[in-house]
């Protein structure tokens, strides 16, 4: 491997799967642990049929990996753009094709566990002769890691011109407090990172929502509420970086650790307001107004279960992805045991428990990324 | 005034400063050291910034024991302040203002004293390091804290801003509460006088002739 293509890998491929581990996470499960192991064969066959037979469904795919593209494109724009990628600038000295070549193989690895998955419809696709369909799958792919490498390319070898798309930015009032800051980060600096987690739980939401009927279970809900969760883990992992980096100082104001945690959970319960009115429609079917506030107090322990784990001293960040793993399971089960109301008081007492052991603990050794 | 016994900082393995008893008094002191002694180590350490073994007492009360009273009395301007870029200074002088209960009077007494009013309604990230090194500094001195930790505070800051800064230092003073000023540079007489000098080297800290 070229040591170029090495460098690359370490400092942006590496780190993109590592934020994107609770992400990934999700649609493995989605994919293959909601069925039993004897039918999984089955189930991923009837995927790739519907994909391959129902224009609507290829086109619902094709979306979701455009969606995924745009996120890992992205991450890779603002991962390079930040100072600590500088480096990435004395790249400019090699031919522009050079460049191209390897932001493609960039762009190829982001998309590697979609790819892999696409190996099998090809395999089945061939088997049954859907050349048409595999055709399409192929150039789409293909235009996908072009456009991503031109963008990237393009971006590396223009930095000094003004950007010419931007998404307008939203500046929140009432950022006179910890609340308002961190939202005020959110919708500032992440405002691509919150749109696409945002787009991905309210889709879930909206669908649950629509196929939920009168006498169905309040599970079905708290299962999808979780999944719609796991998109977000990306931003708390961000919100703890932006934490360490420019709000390091507050930790000498006399806040007590009580207030703090009443911010992050302020914080963390209006995160999920829009999917909570969005199902205001689902009342009194599967759901009840009870259970409907039971849901945001729910991710907000869940979120906050994630934040306060940040806050461990001397952490392995390789440990993340097996803590929210469990976490996961752990919230998965109970809810599946209708134990919802108990998952959300666990979370919530237990945070709190964590941040008052480790808030004043805590401090961020420059060597942990 | 502040008291430190049996403390230690170290990571991992290395430890980068160990004190087995140091009592300093009320008044005014010049942290001196070379680069990578452990200075600004320290101030964050007794500004409550960062955790450390043993104990440190600031007028008898404990910062791990009683940590909000401990606060309540200290205050801190890091050498290189960083900020979120996208909020305005006046946010965060509200957010200061509202925890260290300041009035609305001291608050524009010291925007004043800063010269920085017409910056703060602007994003900080469109501050130079210099005005956001004057926003560090005003923060620092909002609330009646007992002891005003400075890392750094002359760097990055023009000349004819420094009689203000000492100026509004004295008034501190005056009114009893002391400072801890760490710089790499003597401090010129006519402008600030510190009562002593502590030595951060070799791992420790300890009182040295002025």
């Amino acid at each position: 491997m070229s040591v170029i293509i090495n460098i690359l890998n370490k400092s942006l491929i590496a780190p993109f799967y590592k934020s994107h581990a609770g992400l990934l996470f999700l649609v493995f499960f989605l994919m293959f642990g909601v069925v039993e192991s004897t039918k999984i064969k089955l189930y991923h066959e009837s995927l790739i049929y519907g994909m391959l037979t129902s224009g609507i469904f290829l086109m619902v795919v094709l979306a979701v990996w455009l969606l995924y593209s745009l996120k890992s494109l992205h991450f890779l724009l603002k991962t390079s753009a930040e100072d600590s990628y500088q480096f990435l600038h004395h790249l400019t000295v090699l031919p522009a094709r050079q460049t191209f070549f390897y932001f493609f193989i960039i762009s190829f690895l982001t998309f590697l566990p979609v790819f892999i998955y696409t190996v099998f419809i090809y395999a089945i696709g061939m088997k049954d002769r859907f050349y048409e369909v595999l055709a399409i799958v192929f150039v789409f792919q293909l235009a996908l890691w072009l456009l991503n490498a031109w963008i990237l390319n393009y971006t590396l070898r223009n930095q000094h011109r003004p950007s010419r798309f931007t998404i307008p930015s939203l500046t929140l009032p009432f950022q006179q407090n910890l609340v308002g800051i961190y939202a005020g980060y959110l919708f500032k600096e992440e405002k691509s990172a919150v749109f696409l987690s945002k787009l991905f739980s309210i889709v879930v939401i909206y669908l649950v929502k629509e196929t939920l009927e009168a006498g169905d279970d309040f599970r079905i809900v708290g299962i999808m509420w979780l999944f719609a969760l796991v998109s977000h883990t990306y931003l708390i992992n961000k919100l703890k970086v932006f934490e360490d980096q420019t709000l390091s100082w507050v930790r000498h104001l006399p806040i007590s650790t009580t207030k703090s945690f009443a911010a992050y959970f302020i914080l963390y319960f209006l995160f999920m307001v829009p999917e909570m009115l969005l199902l205001i429609g689902a009342i009194n079917r599967g759901l009840s107004w009870w259970q409907l506030i039971l849901l945001p107090l729910f991710s907000s322990g869940f979120f906050l279960a994630i934040h306060c784990h940040l806050f461990k001293p001397n952490r392995d960040p390789d440990k993340f992805v097996t803590y929210l793993f469990w976490l996961f399971l752990g919230c998965f089960m109970l809810i599946l045991s209708k134990l919802i109301w108990i998952s959300a008081a666990a979370l919530l007492i237990g945070s709190f428990w964590l941040l008052r052991r480790r808030f004043y603990r805590y401090e961020q050794i420059e060597s942990e990324p | 005034m502040l008291q430190l016994t049996d403390f230690k900082k170290a990571y991992g393995s290395r430890v980068i400063l160990q004190i087995q008893s140091l009592n300093i008094p009320s008044g005014s002191y010049w942290i001196k050291g070379n680069n990578g002694s452990g200075k600004t180590t320290l101030m964050k350490i007794v500004a409550g910034i960062n955790p450390f073994e043993g104990f440190v007492q600031l007028n008898s009360i404990d910062l791990v024991a009683n940590p909000m009273a401990y606060r309540k009395q200290v205050s801190f301007a890091e050498a290189e302040p960083l900020f979120p870029g996208f909020t305005t200074g006046w946010n965060l002088i509200r957010f200061v203002q509202t925890t260290r209960k300041e009035t609305d009077a001291g608050i524009q007494s010291l925007v004043k004293y800063f010269g920085i009013g017409n910056f703060l309604p602007y994003a900080i990230g469109t501050y130079s390091s210099g005005m956001t090194k004057k926003l560090s500094l005003l923060l620092a001195f909002i609330g009646d804290t007992k002891l005003i930790l400075l890392d750094e505070p002359l760097i990055t800051l023009e000349d004819v801003f420094l009689p203000s800064l000492f100026s509004l230092i004295k008034d501190r003073q005056a009114s009893g509460t002391s400072f801890l000023l760490s710089s790499h540079q003597p401090f010129q007489q006519e402008q600030f006088k510190p009562d002593g000098k502590i030595l951060v080297e070799n791992q420790t800290a300890q009182f040295a002739a002025l």
